[in-house]
């Protein structure tokens, strides 16, 4: 897991930097990937909200927020942003591979059963963490 | 000024083949429209497979999400996805130019070149006798256009067991694009239990499609690249274009583009159209012989609202009540990509009730592939990072629905021009459209009828998901065809009551609109009504 200092956490790289670990489990240091990040967000700035602040200055948390808010706020900021990397990243060369789909053998469906388990799990959490925190 | 024979309003499907049928007949023509054109940032889509392009194309961004993340939708969204970054500027500056305020009626309109043709699903549905009879049209007339218009845009299809809805009459077409497995698996199913989805008025077959699957006239046959959401390059599916393009080389042809219609006057037998400039904001004037209004049924109902006095006055609206059913195929959950496989819909469902060919409510289906994962994360109830390891195993086997429902004039539809002092036009359209809800109850009925079949294919619907109303572009009715002669109405030929020279072509005219989608028989309509206008 990277370590952010508050300079980083200002700069949209680190949100991108932030959201591509969690979504790929990488870290990546891609201009073209924080660029259009930039331009996007500059095309259509959204709604400050603490959430969003929250997930970036602990990027332990996004997960578990991410999944919670599936149900709590769908159309919250904070996954907007993410669905921005995950697109950008899905037409990138260098990573669309990992949303293309592949031929699963059987252990990889019983990881996927375990994907689907770690999701209710984080959902579970995510939930016990908006709440306490009123987010 | 000197006089035009023709004056063709409007590059969409019907307004392309209404030119094309009067050039073809020796005459001289002249087509204005405001004709916006593609962003030449956004259409250098190389001739590879959408595979390839993902793996190593680093400019596949502008074409699919859009320099600006303009192919990004974020929210309740549904529908649309059809419009991709390329096909942007189909809807480029509708606010400005055709504005509609509506909290019940949402269209899609277009001012692009090849007007809502730039999306259009390529479906060749012909309506049956009944249908046509209910819509007010010749029924013979438009049957023998079907041939014709199919030899002009180029049709693939299967005379199978739906053929009776489909392609009924069309004698000349090309053998079907090849069915992706997930269709194949509903097509197999189906000719095993055929019997069963008879008897329930259930009738499945291949779509037919203004697809080539044999290279004609200088367009190339289909190559299976997966990028039909994205690109024309190959000229293989027909777009209104690509006859507008051809009629341009043609001497008796003149294109001038930048200029909205905005109203019409006759005297004398002579008609003459204001239009304005919509780079500088200027009028001209231009004069003509027959004029021949094809602007779709919303742009055309300004026109003629503009210029008959009707401003305040209520016109009907039909649109096709639709709603998007995804669906999945647990024996493809991770199968892995299919490479080489058709985007457009591959099968049509029929729901039949009465067994008579009207009153039909449609479904096609879709592979979901080449509109990749960003599109329908966000749906997942999960979060982005697991809901992505899931939907990589589950999308082989996801396909979409589309289910439309046929539509009927009533006092609840309709639409009203009223003056509009921020508009570039001076006016905008107020729309109004409501369904009882004895008819909601109907054709939910039989959505419900339809996914409890499609499980018997191995196809199990997860969800329905209503649209807007309007949403779907399927829309017509605003000038209803009418023997009485009365204003703002038109007559079966498509001369509008109240003129001489003025022809309505496009689905201005319908009296009924069917469940099958209606580009078909706008354009077979836009051949007989041009037909018309030359013997008068």
């Amino acid at each position: 897991m990277i370590r952010y200092n508050e300079y980083m956490i200002k700069s949209t790289a680190s949100e991108v930097d932030i959201i591509t670990e969690y979504l790929l489990n990488k870290h990546i240091s891609d201009r073209h990937v924080y660029d259009l990040y930039d331009t996007i967000l500059a095309s259509s700035p959204g709604k400050d909200e603490r959430i969003v602040r929250v997930a970036f200055s602990h990027p332990r948390l996004l997960p578990f927020l991410d999944a919670a808010l599936v149900f709590v706020r769908p159309h919250s900021e904070l996954r907007r942003r993410i669905h921005i990397v995950f697109s950008i990243l899905e037409t990138s060369p260098a990573y669309s591979n990992e949303f293309i789909s592949e031929k699963v053998t059987f252990f990889g469906f019983l990881a996927l059963i375990g994907v689907g388990l770690r999701g209710i799990y984080r959902l579970l959490i995510g939930l016990i963490i908006v709440r306490i925190g009123r987010l | 000024m000197s006089l035009i024979d023709y004056i063709v309003v409007g590059s969409g499907p019907a307004g392309a083949i209404a030119a094309k049928t009067l050039v073809d007949a020796g005459k001289n023509v002249t087509m204005i429209n405001v004709g916006f054109t593609p962003n030449p940032d956004n259409q250098m889509l190389p001739g590879k497979t959408l595979i390839d392009l993902r793996r190593h194309d680093k400019d596949q961004y502008k074409y699919i999400i859009g320099q600006h993340g303009e192919g990004l939708a974020w929210g309740d969204v549904a529908g649309g996805a059809q419009i991709t970054p390329p096909r942007q500027y189909m809807v480029k500056a509708i606010d400005r130019f055709m504005p509609t305020t509506s909290r019940t009626f949402f269209p899609i309109q277009s001012l692009g070149y090849g007007g809502l043709g730039i999306s259009w699903g390529l479906q060749c549905w012909e309506y049956s006798i009944p249908d046509l009879d209910k819509m007010g049209l010749d029924s013979r007339r438009i049957k023998a256009a079907y041939n014709t218009v199919g030899n002009m845009i180029g049709i693939s299809a299967t005379r199978d067991e739906a053929a009776r809805y489909t392609i009924d009459e069309l004698k000349s077409f090309q053998p079907s694009v090849k069915a992706d497995r997930n269709h194949q698996l509903i097509l197999n199913t189906y000719k095993k239990h055929s019997k069963r989805f008879i008897k329930k008025g259930v009738y499945v077959g291949r779509t037919p499609l203004a697809i080539l699957t044999k290279p004609t006239a200088g367009r190339k046959a289909y190559r299976y690249l997966e990028t039909d959401f994205y690109s024309d390059a190959d000229k293989s599916l027909w777009r209104p274009w690509i006859t507008i393009d051809e009629l341009k080389r043609q001497p008796n042809f003149k294109y001038i583009d930048n200029r909205l219609v905005l109203s019409f006057d006759e005297s004398n037998g002579v008609v003459t159209i204001k239009t304005l400039d919509v780079t500088n904001n200027k009028i001209a004037t231009y004069s003509c012989k027959k004029l021949i209004l094809a602007g779709g049924a919303l742009g055309t109902a300004r026109i003629v609202m503009r210029s008959q006095g009707g401003i305040g006055t209520k016109v009907p609206i039909l649109s096709n009540p639709h709603s998007y059913v995804p669906a999945i195929q647990p024996r493809f959950f991770g199968k892995g990509y299919e490479n080489n496989k058709l985007n457009m819909g591959q099968v049509s469902y029929f729901i039949d009730p009465a067994g008579n060919d009207s009153d039909l409510t449609v479904a096609s289906s879709y592979g979901y592939q080449s509109l990749m994962l960003f599109r329908i994360i966000s749906q997942i109830p999960f979060n982005f990072a697991d809901a992505r390891l899931l939907s990589r195993f589950i999308l082989p086997g996801l396909i979409v629905m589309i289910v439309q429902h046929p539509d009927y004039q009533s006092k609840d539809k309709y639409l009203r021009l009223a003056k509009d002092d921020n508009s570039a036009t001076g006016d905008k359209l107020e729309a109004h459209y409501s369904l009882t809800k004895q008819v909601e109850a109907t054709w939910d009925k039989r959505e419900k009828k339809l996914t409890s079949l499609m499980r018997k294919l191995w196809t199990f619907p997860i969800m329905r998901i209503k649209t807007e109303h309007g949403s779907g572009i399927h829309y017509a009715g605003t000038l209803p065809i009418s023997k009485e002669p009365k204003p703002l109405h038109i007559g079966q030929d498509g001369n509008l009551h109240g003129t001489q020279n003025v022809f309505i072509a496009d689905s201005s005219g319908f009296n009924y609109l069917p469940g099958k989608g209606l580009t078909f028989t706008i354009m077979a309509n836009a051949h007989a009504v041009a037909n018309k206008a030359m013997e008068d």
